[in-house]
């Protein structure tokens, strides 16, 4: 009798198990599908394209590595266990939270109408009592076949594409080192893709990222060490605090793409939102008149690629504005618009261009050309450089016309205006 | 006084003084060199880490120098009397930060002769940025912005880039250098199977096509040939040990050896470059504090190495920089290589990528993140809202220094002591505080709400935020039974509140009720509690009125009567526990309370 009642609660359970061995949660943008054997992320769907991603933690062992060098001793040790996990849905956020051990965890996060998984990662305090330093990285498994290439990006502009194990113009040596050597900095975005799809990591600050594999990336998350290099800073890279290793915590975004002409330009905006927020303000009253913002310019008014960069006092009645194209040759193209409206606003009576760097007018700059091997013969005079455009030189009685602005993709023009 | 005031002053002394002396700088200001000779451009130079092992201001004041021997001020002190006295030597100033700090305690008179210096090219600013930047953790807006400003005057404008230690190489950031009009850059980390293969190909200088997107973009970048330290056995500084050039009638007397050991050393460095041009940098880390030993040695090097033409040496050598060689390479008419991808990752040895400063200390890498935020608000408010008083330029100048600093190699990348992390964290959060209070006041004009708050909370990421966690919320009395009225709420005193609460109902509509005014308390005043009679003037306890005895109540008392409070008065303070905060009110009572407040 016993048996028999027994048999059919455990019939019960293996019935609850199919039914429950994935936890979906999502939105009409994003959907997630969480293993819950493993308590891991397994699929994302977003922008029409459904992959099986599997991220996970993992860290390398070293008693090598020191501020500067990552120095691998040993294979990646993925975390094996399952994760913990309790996903909390409400109607504008939905979370997965993971405890993936003593001290690790994550919180996984979609909001309704953003078009991202939030990858909130908490790492600390790490352990050494096993007297190894450690380098803890987070990676995203999937399967795409990224053919040994990812892309990084070069300070926040332009992509580069990196081959897993080659340069350039040499070949590295990485018989010791053939992970550390496949290392690049990432300080906004890293991304690997086959002729389909495209899978997407932007980050909140600057990091190392590495593809060891075709369809995984890796982001280096936190480092924590015991070895003094005797050449660098002389102390180990140990961060205390509260008496104990530093615990960091930060934010990673995933995107799941269609390889399409143009569809990073999303990546992109990302990016900026990511970069500059906005900033919050907090005051007991929030009876603001409605009249005071109509005095402000209305940088809303550019167009959608245009970042304002720079806007700041220059010197007493200078102001310095720079204007940025975001966007890439394979993600925009040239935009004009005419910034007569923003200039009237900031009161200005003369604009001219500069340099980037706003020392130089843009008129005088006058660089040295130097002649490519393979660009023909050889000049017979020195070269120069000279602005490649018209440099903008207006005063406020001339027509709205002088005040056009052209930028082609990731170009930075860079004003200074005299007001009032 | 803020630096930007004194660095346009500078810029205006320049302009003063090009008029007074009609003299040269820039390419004009070049040495000259000959046309059948190898020329060995001889460039001394300091590389002075904005903080690293020491922190900023104890690496610019010589402090701690059991750490490091490093004394910024000293170094900037030595070099210009040196310069001052042989119309040909040079030096190149690099950090900007250091200069700026040492600029401005200096007296007219030697503002005037440095301004001289500048002027003929002989104190030439490279790089010339606030700090050395980081190429690999660095996002190009806190670059970019750390080029203004530091720069001034047409003969103080930097025409090359000097990123001779940083740990790799960036093409945007060569593309950042093409945009502010510079000719060229210079560095010296590579990794070591790039360099020695380049300088088996000859291709230790290139073109750097620095951008796909937009053409036109190329910078001239040239590899130093043996890192940015001096030549091995030629360091003259008091921070080294090798032999200085001993010329007189003594038994020591090397000139012979030491002019036979350089030039042999210059036959190699330029057996790998393509023209007759070579560049030998003489400096190293915090060099030249005694600079005399430094010039002095080289005077003679030069001397005895040039004296050799005579006899046939084709070695050419003198004072330069390195905008004067790449001036000398321009002339050259030469052809050069490409290159489209980056310096990443570096190693400098077999088994050593320097891959782990991508991620080194995570936290200050956020931390930097959030400061460049404060600055592009501040800066933008500043503007929207016309913000120009003193303490606003100097609160802004500050943080766009601190950021300037933070994009130092040793900063951002996480490559500096605990110690001087801790510093630069301080100074990052002194800075975004000072910039926080432009932003408000910014605000304050904006909106036209000149007791607003506009408090910055940077604790958000952990949902913790000072303000809005003792921010006084409205009491909600909504919370009070039903039939209790709030019958008089006011002030008493100028830290006093007066409150009075009736339960409204009477004895044959409503019945006793007890509720916990805890939370009315706490967001009213929160100090203490007292219970008054029911005009507020006398404290409850104390009350005792005349009781009159009534015939029909029994005996007549045998002594005069009173009556006090038929139920206790409430009297607690904040720390009390909740339960004292009870009020029981009975069918038409009416209790009345003072609530203290800070």
């Amino acid at each position: 009798m016993s048996s028999v009642k027994n048999l059919a609660i455990l019939l019960a359970l293996f019935a609850s198990y199919i039914v429950q061995s994935e936890a979906v949660c999502g939105y009409e943008l994003i959907k997630l599908v969480i293993d819950n054997n493993t308590g891991r992320l397994k699929t994302v769907e977003m922008n029409g394209v459904s992959e099986n991603i599997d991220q996970t933690f993992g860290m390398y062992k070293t008693a090598r590595s020191c501020h500067y060098i990552f120095r691998q001793d040993a294979d990646l040790e993925l975390v094996e266990d399952a994760f913990d996990f309790t996903v909390y849905e409400g109607e504008s956020v939905k979370e997965v939270h993971q405890h993936v051990n003593e001290w690790i965890s994550q919180v996984i996060r979609i909001y309704e109408g953003v078009n991202r998984v939030e990858f909130e990662w908490l790492v600390g305090p790490v352990p050494i009592d096993d007297e190894l330093g450690k380098e803890i990285v987070t990676i995203f498994k999937s399967g795409i076949s990224s053919g040994g290439v990812f892309y990084t990006d070069s300070n926040g502009r332009e992509m580069m594409k990196r081959e897993k194990d080659k340069r350039e113009d040499f070949s590295p040596d990485l018989s010791e080192q053939p992970g550390s050597g496949n290392y690049y900095p990432v300080t906004s975005r890293m991304a690997l893709q086959d002729s389909s799809k495209r899978m997407v990591l932007l980050n909140d600050r600057s990091q190392g990222g590495a593809s060891l594999e075709d369809g995984r990336l890796e982001m280096m998350l936190h480092r924590r060490h015991i070895f003094a290099d005797g050449s660098g800073a002389a102390e180990a890279i140990n961060e205390q605090q509260f008496g104990k290793g530093l615990i960091a915590r930060g934010k990673l975004f995933l995107y799941l793409n269609a390889v399409e002409d143009g569809a990073t330009a999303s990546e992109r905006v990302a990016e900026k939102e990511i970069h500059l927020p906005f900033w919050k303000f907090f005051s007991k009253s929030s009876n603001i008149q409605s009249d005071v913002t109509k005095t402000l310019s209305d940088f809303n008014d550019l167009p959608q690629s245009v970042h304002l960069l720079t806007l700041e006092p220059y010197s007493k009645d200078e102001i310095l504005l720079r204007l940025e194209n975001f966007l890439d040759q394979t993600e925009g193209k040239v935009v004009s618009f005419s910034i007569r409206q923003i200039f009237d606003d900031l009161g200005g009576l003369e604009i001219r261009e500069t340099t980037l760097d706003g020392n130089l007018p843009l008129s005088d700059m006058k660089r040295l050309k130097f002649h490519h091997d393979d660009s023909g013969p050889s000049h017979s005079v020195p070269e120069y450089f000279i602005s490649l455009h018209k440099p903008l030189a207006a005063d406020k009685s001339q027509d709205a016309s002088e005040f056009s602005v052209t930028l082609k993709p990731m170009q930075i023009r860079t004003f200074i205006i005299k007001k009032e | 006084m803020t630096y930007l005031g004194r660095i346009l002053f500078l810029s205006i002394l320049l302009v003063v003084f090009v008029k007074q002396s009609e003299t040269v700088c820039g390419y004009e200001s070049c040495p000259e060199t000959k046309a059948n000779m190898v020329n060995i451009h001889l460039v001394p130079h300091s590389h002075n880490d904005v903080g690293w092992l020491k922190t900023v201001d104890q690496t610019y004041y010589g402090y701690k120098n059991k750490i490091h021997h490093a004394g910024v001020q000293y170094i900037l002190d030595s070099v210009v009397s040196q310069l001052l006295q042989d119309p040909n030597r040079r030096f190149i100033q690099v950090e900007t930060a250091f200069f700026a700090k040492w600029w401005n305690v200096q007296s007219e008179t030697m503002k005037k002769l440095v301004t001289k210096l500048v002027n003929e090219g002989r104190f030439e600013f490279t790089g010339g940025a606030w700090s050395m930047n980081d190429e690999a953790d660095v996002n190009y807006q806190g670059v970019i912005d750390q080029f203004l400003n530091e720069t001034f005057g047409s003969c103080g404008r930097p025409r090359v880039g000097w990123q001779i230690d940083t740990f790799g190489h960036s093409r945007e950031q060569a593309a950042i250098f093409a945009h502010m009009g510079y000719d060229g850059q210079f560095f010296s980390r590579m990794d070591h199977n790039d360099k020695d293969t380049r300088m088996n190909d000859l291709t230790m200088e290139m073109i750097w096509d620095a951008s796909e997107s937009m053409s036109g973009v190329s910078l001239f970048s040239g590899m130093l040939y043996n890192f940015y330290s001096d030549t091995p056995g030629f360091c003259f500084d008091i921070l080294c040990t090798d032999e200085p050039i001993i010329d007189g009638d003594s038994e020591e007397n090397n000139v012979k050896q030491r002019v036979d050991d350089f030039i042999s050393y210059a036959k190699n460095v330029s057996e790998v470059y393509i023209t007759n041009h070579i560049m030998v940098p003489m400096g190293g880390d915090f060099q030249y504090e005694d600079a005399k030993v430094n010039y002095k040695n080289m005077d003679k090097l030069i001397k005895y190495i040039n004296e050799r033409q005579a006899s046939g040496s084709k070695y050419n050598i003198f004072y330069s920089t390195p905008s004067c060689y790449l001036n000398s390479l321009h002339q050259s008419l030469e052809s050069w290589p490409n290159k489209t991808q980056d310096f990443f990752p570096y190693a400098h040895e077999k088994n050593s990528f320097w891959t782990g400063f991508f991620t080194s200390r995570p936290t200050q890498k956020r931390f930097e993140r959030d400061g460049n935020h404060m600055l592009q608000i501040a800066k933008q408010l500043s503007v929207l809202a016309n913000l120009t008083s003193e303490q606003h330029n100097e609160d802004l100048d500050y943080l766009r220094q601190v950021m300037g600093v933070m994009q130092h190699h040793d900063a951002i990348t996480g490559t500096e002591k605990q110690a001087v992390l801790d510093d630069y964290d301080r100074m990052m959060y002194e800075a975004i505080a000072g910039a926080s209070n432009n932003a408000r006041d910014a605000l304050r004009i904006l909106t036209k709400m000149p007791n607003g708050e506009f408090e910055s909370c940077l604790r958000l990421n952990i949902s913790e935020c000072a303000f809005t966690k003792d921010a006084k919320s409205l009491p909600d009395f909504n919370d009070l039974p039903q039939s209790v009225h709030l019958l008089t709420l006011e002030f008493f005193s100028e830290n006093e509140i007066l409150i009075r609460f009736e339960h409204f109902l009477d004895k044959s509509e409503g019945r006793v009720i007890s509720f916990n005014i805890r939370d009315i308390f706490d967001s009213l005043g929160d100090l203490a509690i007292r219970e008054t009679s029911l005009d507020g003037n006398m404290p409850l306890s104390d009350k005792k009125r005349f009781k009159f005895h009534a015939r029909e109540s029994g005996t007549k008392p045998s002594s005069v009567e009173y009556s006090t409070a038929q139920h206790k008065p409430l009297e607690a303070v904040k720390s009390d526990e909740a339960s004292l905060f009870a009020v029981t009110l009975y069918p038409m009572q009416i209790r009345t309370f003072i609530i203290k407040t800070e």
